[in-house]
């Protein structure tokens, strides 16, 4: 299917297009894999006059394509059983392409989720997929996208049963993970202490431990999200909070949070994106989001660059001519 | 599994309300043996005061809502209308309404006036917040058929979730027992209004609901302790017990009649069961699949009453003049809800039935009105002409018919109970906010004045100040 689609080029004209990098644009057309700003006489031509064009929706993390029937245990992949830091866990091989729940989904305007799985302390490792497509590699836009933990009261119960227990007990493993990584060659001969989990999970978390994969903690208790933001300045971690459902409680302590990565002192700028997702207001900032083509309705009315005007720039990126990532959206 | 547990209706499926509608509310027991404890040699439990209501109207002046417009629920949309009620009773409605002097005048431009909303499957105060297994007591998961529990002796008046329906224009609730069992218990009809105890929430003169349940939820939960395994297992757990309180019910009515001997033991299970064969008590039925629905159906056949509640079998269900609670939008959490649609509601109305949405949800419930319009905008984008009137009818008069309450609530007519709603906007707007809360002529919420929001003590040292940091 995804490969019928690439063939074609797709010009959706006279809506109003909402491209969220930039303002809103009046009777516009999205070019879809074209070349150039003429739409081709080969193009469907889809007519939004009327009507609203906005990227695809993003769920920013749930289990569908994990799940289908929730309470039907054949049909739900989410989560690994017995293994209390589950972090060599990649969910993506239990995506179900077929499953009823991704169509509609779809036709709600939802285009990409991240299938996060869940369970354990460390929970495992989500992937971002697309809503399309007949095989798992045809769905998947990347994994794997990030590290979940558990970081709340279903999590202390696989580290104790007390919240400075699961603090306690991930500070370990991820010192135990940077100690592995060091000594690898003593581990091989057993020359090192007895680790606080499995190789393969050590070695799952050192990606995160070096911030090149978010840690994607789950927490919803004001204290939660503090053990979160302190366990991710400690280790210099990318943290994206979800949840949060009492963010709005320490908005100011995670946007200072944000800020200070902003301003490089910990690392790139790019964390907590998902509280920004569930907790608009506070946190602030701005999603990345790559469209596939700006048209020639828009490159008139905002005066681009005709050589920044192509397949694969945002109307920013078209406006500055720089860069010029072709891509989907990507959080 | 909590969640699992109590969630019912799905998409597919809803509520059969069954049981024989009576145009009076039923007899109180009490009233109904009056006769037979002055023949006995001594009174008995069965004959005195079974929990009764001690709800009282709280004294009010009268309000006059004016320039408002007006959704009366019985097909009316009146624009710059007005509508008074005093001493707990809609007086007029109209486009001019004349005040009495000692009326509160209410300036409703913009705002919309409905009747307050009801949801007839609910579970606050039986589960209620914060969710542990301290309020954890809608299900008395401990055998198939618990006919003997009432909601009522479950419900905590200081639920905070109590508050947060009221601010979302509920202004009366069926509190149900969960779907764990066969046969749940009884519920508790509710004014939603801040009190002490649940009797003073009791709606006087509402007869009693009992839940029952269909499907997945028994088998799931009395399959590895002695059954019912099986769908079929359901089916023969409430006939045996149906037959056993035709046989109680036998008993009761010959001894009344003739107090021949001492009476029949009084069996709690039996006696409730019995009331539902009287036709006293209507029947709230947790139901997804169509098919199930009409096992039901043949039950009810079957043990002589009958049944009011798919959209597959809607006109089986609009020719026994069943009703059907269903929800918006709710679906696919397990397989026997995987069949819903979000047309359902529409099209029972469309094959002359006669839906409702329900919550079955304490946050569903603060947006009824949401999930009234969601439902009628799918039927609308598929072809089936739903009205507004319709729509609201979903959430006022059509649970109020399903509780046996029509008379009494669910339409702005003179002569019905104030229990009123203004919003801030178009209440199937998603923007829309009730404003002000009435419930039978009290100002029970007011989104302007601190001093008409309850709070319950639950709340007291937890809340944050408004405007505070924490």
């Amino acid at each position: 299917m995804i490969a019928v689609l690439l063939a074609q080029t797709i010009a959706i004209t006279g809506g109003t297009v909402y491209p969220v990098s930039g303002p809103k644009i009046a009777n516009a057309t999205v070019l879809i894999h074209g070349t150039g700003v003429a739409i081709p006489s080969d193009a469907t031509r889809i007519d939004a006059a009327g009507k609203w064009v906005t990227p695809g929706l993003i769920d920013g993390g749930g289990q569908l394509g994990l799940v289908e029937i929730g309470a039907v245990a054949g049909t739900r992949e989410a989560s690994l059983q017995g293994d209390t830091i589950a972090a060599a866990f990649n969910v993506t091989e239990g995506i179900n392409p077929a499953s009823a729940v991704i169509a509609v989904t779809r036709i709600e305007g939802v285009t990409t989720v991240l299938a996060t799985p869940t369970g354990n302390l460390v929970s495992g490792q989500a992937a971002l997929i697309d809503l399309d497509g007949a095989t798992i590699e045809q769905m998947v836009v990347k994994s794997p996208a990030g590290m979940v933990l558990d970081d709340s009261e279903s999590g202390k119960d696989y580290a104790g049963g007390s919240r400075a227990g699961l603090a306690d007990r991930l500070r370990r493993v991820f010192r135990d993970a940077l100690e592995y990584e060091r000594r690898k060659v003593d581990f091989s001969r057993a020359q090192i202490q007895p680790l606080s989990a499995p190789a393969r999970d050590l070695e799952a978390l050192l990606p995160v431990l070096h911030a090149q994969e978010p840690l994607i903690a789950y927490a919803n208790r004001r204290s939660d999200i503090a053990t979160a933001l302190r366990l991710a300045r400690e280790f210099k971690l990318k943290l994206v909070l979800a949840g949060a459902q009492e963010g709005w409680e320490v908005a100011r302590n995670i946007a200072e949070r944000r800020a200070a990565r902003a301003r490089g002192r910990e690392g790139r700028a790019h964390g907590d994106r998902h509280a920004q997702l569930a907790q608009p207001a506070p946190a602030g900032g701005k999603r990345r989001v790559v469209w596939d083509g700006v048209g020639p309705g828009a490159a008139r009315r905002h005066a681009l660059p005709r050589g920044n005007v192509r397949r694969g720039r945002s109307l920013r990126l078209a406006r500055t001519g720089q860069g010029g990532e072709r891509g989907r959206v990507v959080g | 599994m909590r969640t699992l547990l109590y969630l019912t209706l799905g998409l597919s499926a809803g509520c059969a309300a069954a049981g024989v509608r009576q145009a009076t509310p039923a007899p109180a027991p009490a009233a109904a043996s009056a006769a037979a404890s002055q023949a006995a040699a001594e009174s008995m439990s069965v004959d005195r005061a079974q929990y009764p209501s001690t709800y009282r109207r709280h004294p009010n002046p009268p309000v006059l809502i004016r320039n408002a417009t007006i959704m009366t629920a019985t097909g009316q949309e009146i624009r710059n209308g007005s509508i008074l009620f005093k001493d707990g009773r809609i007086v007029a409605v109209g486009e001019k309404v004349d005040a009495p002097a000692d009326a509160a005048v209410v300036d409703g431009a913009g705002k919309y006036v409905t009747p307050g909303l009801i949801d007839d499957h609910s579970h606050l105060g039986v589960y209620a917040a914060p969710g542990t297994e301290a309020e954890s007591d809608g299900n008395e998961a401990t055998n198939p058929v618990t006919a003997e529990v009432w909601a009522e002796h479950s419900f905590w008046p200081q639920d905070p979730q109590i508050p947060l329906a009221i601010a979302g224009g509920i202004t009366t609730i069926q509190a149900l027992p969960g779907s764990a069992n066969l046969i749940g218990g009884r519920s508790a009809i509710l004014k939603l209004v801040p009190a002490r105890t649940v009797q003073e929430m009791k709606f006087p003169g509402a007869r009693y609901g009992l839940k029952m349940a269909c499907g997945e939820n028994p088998k799931r939960v009395y399959g590895r302790r002695g059954g019912p395994a099986t769908r079929m297992g359901n089916m023969a757990g409430y006939r045996s017990a149906f037959t056993q309180a035709e046989t109680y019910r036998r008993r009761w009515d010959t001894w009344r009649k003739d107090h021949k001997g001492d009476p029949p033991e009084r069996n709690l299970r039996l006696e409730t069961l019995a009331e539902v064969l009287r036709g006293n008590m209507y029947v709230q039925n947790h139901c997804y699949r169509a098919d199930e629905m009409a096992q039901m159906i043949d039950l009810a056949h079957e043990f002589g009453f009958k049944i009011r509640s798919s959209y597959k079998i809607a006109d089986l269900l609009a020719k026994e003049g069943t009703s059907v609670s269903v929800w918006a939008d709710w679906w696919g959490f397990k397989e026997e809800a995987m069949d819903g649609i979000q047309q359902n509601a529409a099209l029972n109305q469309h094959a002359g039935g006669r839906p409702l949405i329900h919550s079955d949800s304490p946050s569903g419930i603060q947006r009824l009105n949401q999930e009234a319009a969601k439902a009628m905008y799918a039927g609308v984008r598929a072809g089936i002409p739903i009205t507004r009137d319709q729509a609201l009818r979903w959430i006022t008069v059509n649970p109020a018919w399903t509780l046996g309450l029509d008379s009494i609530v669910g339409t702005l007519e003179p002569g019905k109970m104030a229990d009123v709603v203004v919003w801030s906007g178009d209440p199937f707007s998603i923007y829309s906010k009730a404003v002000q809360v009435y419930n039978d002529g009290w100002l029970v919420y007011d989104r302007a004045d601190a001093a008409h929001q309850p709070r319950t003590d639950f709340e007291l040292g937890r809340a944050p100040a408004p405007g505070s940091d924490r």
